[in-house]
């Protein structure tokens, strides 16, 4: 918590936070995932066999590690 | 150089923000849904707690069409052929956000979408077949069940967002449950006889607004909704996301009588509804913004403001407080960077589909962090879950980002990683 902190931060490029992988399928209905984008968590087949923006199995395990998953 | 700003960081009270996440997942805010008296009582001390901080606060109210509500324990019963089953709750059994409504018990022989007669059939879906191939398959069918994974504490996550309702009442259960109702239908003795209790309702949601000064560079977002609770089982939405209010509110307290310009806030409602409250309020900021080319104190074109700082889930930090960016953010994840070397606290670039992506997709520089959530969506999401450790941390980025952002410091940079 102080300048000589050797852990904090980015570990990478922060620009990578801008493509973030699926980054565009989840926060809207199911309806309007786009062909070329992907659900935000697990694949495009999994979220469509669950009628869900994402993938139900990968959607736990992201939030479970940290990441987010709406609706 | 930085003592200014140590200061600020010394402030954050995490046994306050642990009071706030206790507070909102309480009996009395019962899940915070949009649209429910709970998620209006929420508001109401939301309110009372920024104008408490100083701010000018505003509700924005908006209607939000067919939220889905669980209106009663589906009771469902089923039997492989020498014994009787009687699902659980949400943990085997929950109804599918886009099931038809089936207040009373429907019985029928189990079978397989896809495969032999429909008529009369409850269906299980195969993993490979989405639900809308599965109603084409469904013509007469008594309704459809589906597999779902559930969490590690056993419970179906609640899900609010998703299409309208099909023809057909439509169960979600746990692959267990599934796994064996699918060997009693391959066999042909198996039956279920369940209800499928579920409404729409058209509600009002409402946005709560607060400033300080002229409102400052920087933008705090958290969504206070939830999901709502269930028919006899408590849903909190502690992580997710009263931790990110929490943080919100105790870094606006911070912040707010230090920073010249000020500062805004935004708390969301239905953001699990499809992060509408974000898509209302992001349209409304760009409507706002001044078509004026400046440059604040920060080195920021006035056009850029506000730089939106959203929080989903600060409950449980792993490795790293998990960052996505949308819109022209290169500044602002430079300073978000620096804010984490100074803090301490790990960051890494990974998925944050919440509010931040609705103000991105309206040209504002967004960034949404999040650090974790115990019991996503189900009655495991309780306070006790949310770590005061990972709170901390979270407020002090965001307060650390602020007031870079904010122009009281030109960089950070000099700290040694």
């Amino acid at each position: 918590m102080n300048d000589t902190d050797t852990s904090g931060g980015f570990a990478v490029d922060p620009a990578d936070a801008l493509t973030v992988t699926g980054s565009d399928g989840c926060c809207g209905t199911a309806l309007k995932l786009p062909a070329a984008g992907g659900p935000c968590c697990g694949t495009q087949a999994e979220a469509s066999a669950e009628s869900s923006c994402c993938g139900g199995a990968a959607k736990s395990t992201a939030v479970a590690a940290g990441q987010g998953c709406c609706g | 150089m930085t003592a200014g700003l140590d200061a600020l960081l010394a402030r954050v009270d995490a046994t306050r923000m642990a009071a706030t996440v206790v507070r909102l997942a309480g009996d009395v805010f019962a899940g915070r849904r949009a649209g429910s008296a709970g998620g209006a009582a929420a508001r109401d001390w939301l309110r009372d707690r920024l104008t408490g901080l100083g701010a000018d606060v505003g509700v924005d109210p908006f209607p939000v069409r067919a939220v889905p509500v669980v209106r009663a324990s589906p009771e469902a019963v089923w039997h492989d052929g020498s014994t009787e089953h009687r699902p659980a709750f949400g943990r085997q059994v929950l109804p599918h956000f886009a099931s038809a409504d089936l207040p009373g018990r429907r019985r029928g022989d189990l079978g397989i979408a896809g495969a032999g007669d429909p008529a009369g059939r409850w269906l299980l879906v195969p993993p490979s077949m989405s639900l809308f191939d599965a109603y084409g398959h469904g013509g007469g069918a008594a309704g459809l069940l589906v597999s779902r994974a559930v969490d590690a504490d056993g419970w179906h996550y609640t899900l609010l967002v998703g299409p309208d309702p099909g023809p057909l009442p439509v169960l979600t259960l746990d692959p267990a449950c599934y796994a064996a109702m699918s060997v009693s239908a391959a066999s042909g003795r198996g039956w279920l006889e369940a209800t499928a209790p579920i409404r729409r309702d058209d509600v009002t949601a409402a946005n709560v607004h607060a400033r300080w000064g002229n409102a400052g560079t920087v933008l705090l977002t958290a969504h206070y909704d939830g999901v709502g609770d269930l028919p006899g089982l408590r849903q909190p939405a502690a992580s997710d996301n009263a931790s990110g209010v929490a943080v919100v509110l105790e870094a606006a307290r911070v912040l707010a009588p230090v920073l010249p310009d000020g500062l805004a806030v935004a708390l969301l409602d239905a953001e699990e509804i499809g992060a509408l409250g974000s898509a209302r309020h992001a349209g409304q900021v760009r409507e706002a913004r001044p078509s004026v080319v400046n440059v604040d104190g920060a080195g920021l074109p006035r056009e850029a403001r506000p730089l939106v700082v959203n929080v989903d889930g600060a409950g449980r930090l792993g490795a790293a407080v998990a960052v996505e960016a949308g819109g022209p953010a290169h500044a602002l994840l430079s300073m978000l960077d620096q804010a984490g070397r100074h803090t301490g606290v790990p960051l890494a670039p990974g998925p944050m589909a919440s509010d931040n992506r609705r103000y991105a997709a309206a040209g504002l520089a967004a960034v949404g962090i999040g650090a974790g959530m115990g019991g996503y969506h189900s009655p495991a999401d309780t306070p006790d879950r949310v770590d005061s450790g990972t709170l901390a941390a979270v407020c002090r980025l965001v307060v650390a980002t602020t007031w870079l952002a904010s122009g009281r410091l030109s960089s950070l940079i000099g700290d040694r990683r």
